[in-house]
């Protein structure tokens, strides 16, 4: 849009004083190069304040001994960070959990998220409120959500009730997120719902993109709904699913809050997390060279699959 | 004309983000300068701080702000104190990050089981003003912290478990009420179980605070169970490893005792938050919690006469109870260390530590001030607690290590109740303990 301005603005202002044209205009090049850079400022300087110097900070660390609270120096320890690490079945169970998270939670939440898209998006008077009320749990802060959602799952919370009322009282109470069959289920539930709100909007900007020219045509051959979605709407939709895929998949990967305020990684680390794990030897056990560890290892993982994403959905 | 206005206006633009990048820069310099420029001047002026968990505590809240009010107002102070409060929930951690960033007040609360390690880490100093040493010998054991032979912290009160039923239903039952001198033996102790969950009065007729997953309660409450089972959470002979006394044969049989107490449905692996209403309610026949709970029986049980307090179970080495609460040191970093030992002093009065102890029930740590205090003094009903505690104490580990072991403990016990096999998980600890330990060199200082 900016760009787009400036560029209009700098041909007429060219044709109106021909002769001085080519030195005003790298004159004004330069301003606005300077102007670009002066904007750019407050958020690198930010940026590498709040994540540059923490992130290599971090990879440092990780090779170290490194304390919150210690009265002996920081030794370079090596790998040994990294061996006890991988010989640490909670890990691993944790990529397990955080696997199997990403692997669910991925296509049913953009699935989910592009129904109620298409739901949506047709121009009924109801589809504000619709969408409304799809949003209002993303705006709801996730630690409230998942306090909200402790007691819905509680042994004698509304879960429980609601299915012993349906079954007329033969349902057996399950402790959802006590028993380590049922706890990365309910999870999972409950982030879907939170989240899927989000990824409705996008995928509704996306659809609303899409010119009705297409569709209109499409009517015109005789598409059915069905054939309209498959052949005019899911390739319009290319750059937003690439998009959502990768933003969903890291924000999956990185599960915190949820377990943070409901489980504590447990019923026997059946819901702990990577970074859950980070954050636990790394504040409550103040271990910052081992947490700096997991985190380096979970950096590296989500750069190996953000790149097989982007490999496999790249322009052909 | 346009563009020339254009041209002046980015450039304004771009001094006014220059400048305001700037502004902001020096105003964050000058104000961290300024910050520790007036952290300087209070102290020189004889300005001393004390930091404590009490914020959320009114009656302990209301009782520090008394004694920091009269040693500002007596003639001999050597300093003026000045109170800042937290809640407990994040106490530590605030002391922990404010240590990181060389920002810790002249004195600070501290729980009796971090003392060691708040020591090995450099932010407390050990108490050496003579005074104040010679009062502190008039404290019970438990009320002290110390490591390596250095006492750094001193308490008002002291905390204790216990067993707590009511004296019909066990008669009822036919099961033998215990008492300081003879506790119920592990036979004892399962054979009541068996009849309370047989009488089919409750779901989970036993509870143990399952629920306090979050905090000490853990290694507090089922330390001792370990202990009295002949077990214990770190070898205390040179606190260097945890191998063969917590995974050992002794570990191994608490372990399974504890997983069965849910197999067998006496306890929920997730029971009630507040324990001791619940107990009130009657939702458990059998509590085994702190002595706050006391409080929640005096105020709302209607049948408080018919609860019986008896000591946890002999498994096997004596029965063991848990010790140690809040205490109070000094830090490295006091600038007025004369000041703060003197505050410490004049709070260790036995009017003083009688409010401190009163305002959460527990037993106040001197024999004086247990006087002060009816429900302690000679016959008052809470003094089964001093006789509990005194015969039965055993502290902590005093190692620097115990805050990690504590978070260990607790996520292995809780996940054992939750049906993990015994064997795998209390070796995951023991291998958990000793690589932090050794990570930290042995938590020697080098």
């Amino acid at each position: 849009m900016t760009n787009a301005t400036a560029t209009s603005t700098r041909t007429t202002h060219a044709k109106s004083t021909s002769h001085t044209g080519r030195v005003t205009r790298t004159a004004e090049q330069r301003h606005e190069n300077a102007v670009g850079w002066a904007m750019l400022l407050p958020a690198s300087i930010l940026l590498l304040l709040f994540i540059g110097i923490p992130v290599l900070l971090a990879f440092g660390l990780a090779f170290t001994n490194a304390r919150t609270i210690s009265p002996n120096p920081t030794r370079f320890i090596g790998f040994e960070n990294f061996t006890r690490l991988f010989s640490d079945p909670t890990f691993w169970f944790a990529l397990r959990n955080v696997a199997v998270f990403a692997v669910i939670v991925v296509p049913v939440q953009a699935g989910l998220g592009l129904l109620l898209a298409v739901l949506i998006n047709k121009q009924v008077r109801s589809s504000v409120f619709f969408r409304t009320v799809y949003f209002l749990p993303v705006v709801t802060s996730m630690v409230v959500v998942s306090l909200l959602w402790m007691f819905i799952y509680q042994n004698d919370g509304m879960l429980n009730q609601v299915i012993a009322k349906l079954t007329f009282g033969h349902w057996q109470a399950v402790d959802w997120l006590n028993d380590p069959r049922t706890a990365m289920g309910a999870i999972i539930v409950m982030s879907i719902w939170q989240a899927v709100g989000q990824h409705m909007l996008i995928w509704l900007s996306g659809l609303q993109t899409i010119p009705g020219e297409l569709y209109e045509a499409a009517e015109l051959d005789g598409c059915s709904a069905w054939e309209q979605f498959k052949n005019v709407t899911w390739p319009c939709l290319r750059s937003t699913r690439n998009m959502i895929l990768i933003t969903i998949t890291i924000a999956a990967m990185s599960l915190f809050t949820q377990i943070n305020v409901m489980t504590q990684g447990g019923p026997r680390d059946a819901t702990t997390t990577v970074v859950f794990e980070a954050v636990r030897s790394g504040f409550q056990q103040q271990e910052m060279g081992y947490a700096s560890a997991i985190t380096l290892v979970f950096f590296l993982i989500i750069m190996v699959i953000t790149g097989i994403q982007r490999y496999l959905t790249r322009e052909k | 004309m346009p563009h020339t206005n254009r041209h002046r206006t980015t450039r304004r633009t771009v001094v006014r983000a220059l400048a305001a990048t700037l502004a902001i820069a020096s105003l964050a310099t000058v104000g961290g300068c300024g910050e520790a420029a007036r952290a300087a001047a209070k102290a020189n002026a004889n300005e001393i701080t004390i930091w404590t968990h009490t914020a959320g505590s009114e009656a302990e809240l209301a009782g520090v702000q008394q004694i920091i009010k009269d040693y500002n107002a007596s003639p001999d102070k050597k300093a003026t104190v000045k109170l800042q409060s937290f809640p407990q929930s994040s106490y530590n951690d605030s002391i922990i990050s404010a240590s990181s960033a060389n920002n810790l007040p002249c004195l600070v609360d501290v729980d009796q089981p971090n003392t060691p390690y708040w020591a090995w880490a450099g932010i407390l100093e050990p108490l050496t003003d003579k005074a104040l040493l010679e009062r502190a010998g008039d404290l019970m054991e438990s009320g002290k912290g110390t490591w390596n032979g250095d006492l750094y912290t001193v308490g008002y009160f002291d905390a204790t478990v216990a067993l707590f039923a009511r004296k019909s239903v066990l008669k009822k039952l036919g099961i033998r009420v215990a008492t300081v001198d003879e506790p119920w033996t592990k036979t004892e102790m399962n054979d009541a179980l068996a009849k309370l969950k047989a009488s089919g009065e409750w779901t989970y007729p036993f509870e143990i605070g399952t629920a306090d997953n979050k905090s000490e309660w853990y290694a507090y409450a089922f330390g001792p169970i370990l202990q009295s089972f002949g077990g214990d959470l770190v070898n205390r002979k040179d606190y260097q490893s945890s191998d063969g006394v917590l995974n050992g044969k002794e570990g191994k049989e608490f372990a399974h005792w504890m997983r069965d107490l849910v197999a067998k449905g006496y306890i929920s692996s997730k029971g009630g938050s507040d324990t001791a209403l619940d107990f009130v309610n009657n939702k458990s026949g059998l509590l085994y919690g702190g002595i706050w709970s006391m409080s929640t029986f005096q105020k709302y049980a209607k049948d408080y006469d018919d609860i019986v307090v008896m000591p946890m179970a002999d498994f096997g080495h004596g029965s063991v109870t848990g010790g140690g609460s809040w205490t109070v040191g000094m830090t490295q970093s006091c600038p007025n260390k004369a000041a703060a030992q003197d505050y410490i002093r004049f709070s260790l009065q036995d009017k003083y530590i009688a409010t401190m102890a009163k305002a959460g029930m527990n037993i106040p740590t001197t024999t004086g001030a247990q006087q002060l205090v009816p429900e302690f003094s000679k016959g008052g009903d809470m003094q089964i607690f001093t006789k509990i505690s005194k015969k039965y104490v055993k502290m902590r580990p005093e190692t620097p290590a115990y805050n990690f072991i504590s978070t260990e403990f607790r996520k292995t016990i809780g996940d054992i109740m939750n049906g993990a096999d015994v064997d795998t998980w209390l070796d995951k600890a023991v291998n958990h303990i000793d690589g932090n330990i050794q990570g930290a060199d042995g938590y020697r200082k080098n």
